[in-house]
């Protein structure tokens, strides 16, 4: 290794990263030049005194900005639930947006194209037919005057049938729904006299031994009374 | 290959699940080495302590974003290296500014670790010996410094610092040759200023 050659590996061999090869021909060539065990011995003075360097701590009067900082999650809000999701990967946040929700717009869509095209399901004996279109129509217009008038009375009865069903049920519902309000009402009117009355006996019963020991009292002074004038 | 449960990873992870004592554990994990970095770049404890601030108001900010693909401390400390760059432009010491050669040397005999006889044994004697090295530090380009701060404090390899600054292997060696260089010169002006002084 030459002087030159020195110069250009010096920042590597001060810095500890030149290769073994190359840093035992860099010791061999010092170990031969005085100019350049010179320069090396320098610099590496240089750096051990900055290695001297001491950790110093935190001044106090820094102490205040240093606890708000600790207190961060405090002041600022920690997002915890919004942090973990920005740290999920992409492929994670993607999946948060399931299949299935897609579900009910698929079937809106689906709804929304089978009324577009008129499409009519008839149930027939030997299974089902799909139709689009009015072409089916046809023959219920051709259905007969008379016989459109019956299932039209049919109809209404039916339904005259299931409306007054339905009022009687409303109406029993009530009906029930009164009496059990007002057999309540008139137990919880029955509850609240009886516990009147025993507060009344009650009280009358503490009047009356009041009344008593007042009596006996009265007895007492007099006997020790009538006592004193014997005396 | 399980993680000790105070590591950066598992005290992160807390962090963003919302526990508010591992990011207190994450801070005051760092908080003196970033102070310390800090009080290198920017040379006063005022300056130290808003970088400080900034930083941890970044990673607070940022830590969402963190992938794990790095270590943590690698992404906290390039935050540190991205701020002091922001900031240390703002910091360029007035001692750089406009001043003659022998007014320099006079500080740097005032600052230079060296030039002192007794050893650091208390913790006054450190502050001094710190803020020597502070002041020597503050005579260096910025880029030179944040290459003294990588390589030597941070103990980054070239390639590494290289890939932070984005420049390349060869520009990083130079400068750091160039940073060694430059304070070996204020050293022995230093040393000389000395020799005179106890002449006269």
């Amino acid at each position: 290794m030459t002087c030159l050659n020195t110069q250009r590996y010096l920042s590597e061999y001060l810095g500890d990263e030149l290769g073994a090869v190359a840093r035992s021909e860099f010791d061999a060539h010092l170990a031969t030049c005085e100019a350049c065990r010179s320069e090396v011995a320098g610099l590496q003075e240089v750096s051990s005194g900055l290695e001297g360097w001491r950790e110093e701590a935190l001044p106090e009067w820094g102490a205040a900005r240093m606890a708000a900082l600790r207190a961060l999650p405090r002041t600022e809000g920690w997002q915890g639930e919004r942090a973990a999701r920005e740290v999920l990967p992409a492929s994670r946040s993607g999946s948060h947006w399931g299949w299935w929700q897609w579900l009910p717009t698929a079937a809106s869509f689906a709804m929304l194209v089978l009324m577009a095209f008129n499409t009519q399901f008839t149930l027939q004996d030997s299974g089902f037919s799909v139709a689009f279109g009015s072409a089916n129509s046809a023959p219920d217009a051709a259905l007969p005057e008379a016989q459109l008038e019956e299932l039209v009375a049919r109809f209404e009865q039916r339904q005259d049938r299931n409306n007054i069903a339905l009022m009687q049920a409303v109406l029993t519902q009530t009906r029930e729904a009164g009496e059990a309000s007002f057999q309540q009402l008139f137990s919880y009117f029955e509850q609240q006299r009886q516990q009147d009355l025993q507060e009344v006996r009650s009280s009358y019963e503490q009047l009356v031994s009041r009344d008593y020991e007042t009596v006996r009292s009265l007895q007492q002074l007099a006997n020790l009374v009538s006592y004193d004038e014997v005396r | 290959m399980l993680k000790s449960i105070d590591s950066d990873e598992v005290l992160v992870a807390a962090a963003l699940a919302g526990s508010e004592q591992a990011w207190e554990s994450l801070v005051l994990r760092y908080e003196t080495r970033i102070y310390n970095q800090a009080l290198r770049l920017s040379g006063n404890p005022a300056d130290a302590l808003d970088l400080v601030q900034e930083v941890f108001l970044a990673v607070f900010r940022n830590l969402p974003r963190f992938r794990g693909e790095s270590k943590f401390s690698s992404w906290v400390f390039r935050i540190v290296h991205n701020k002091s760059v922001d900031r240390v432009r703002r910091w360029q010491p007035p001692i750089q500014q406009a001043r003659s050669e022998s007014e320099e040397s006079e500080e740097v005999e005032a600052n230079w670790p060296a030039a002192s006889e007794h050893e650091p044994d208390t913790q006054f004697a450190q502050q001094q010996l710190n803020y020597g090295l502070q002041a020597l530090l503050a005579e260096l380009p910025l880029e030179q410094r944040l290459v003294i701060e990588l390589k030597i404090f941070q103990s980054l390899t070239f390639e590494e610092i290289a890939m932070l600054q984005q420049v390349s292997d060869n520009t990083v060696k130079t400068r750091f040759y160039a940073a060694l260089k430059r304070l070996q010169t204020l050293q022995q002006q230093a040393n000389r200023s000395e020799s005179d002084y106890d002449l006269s």
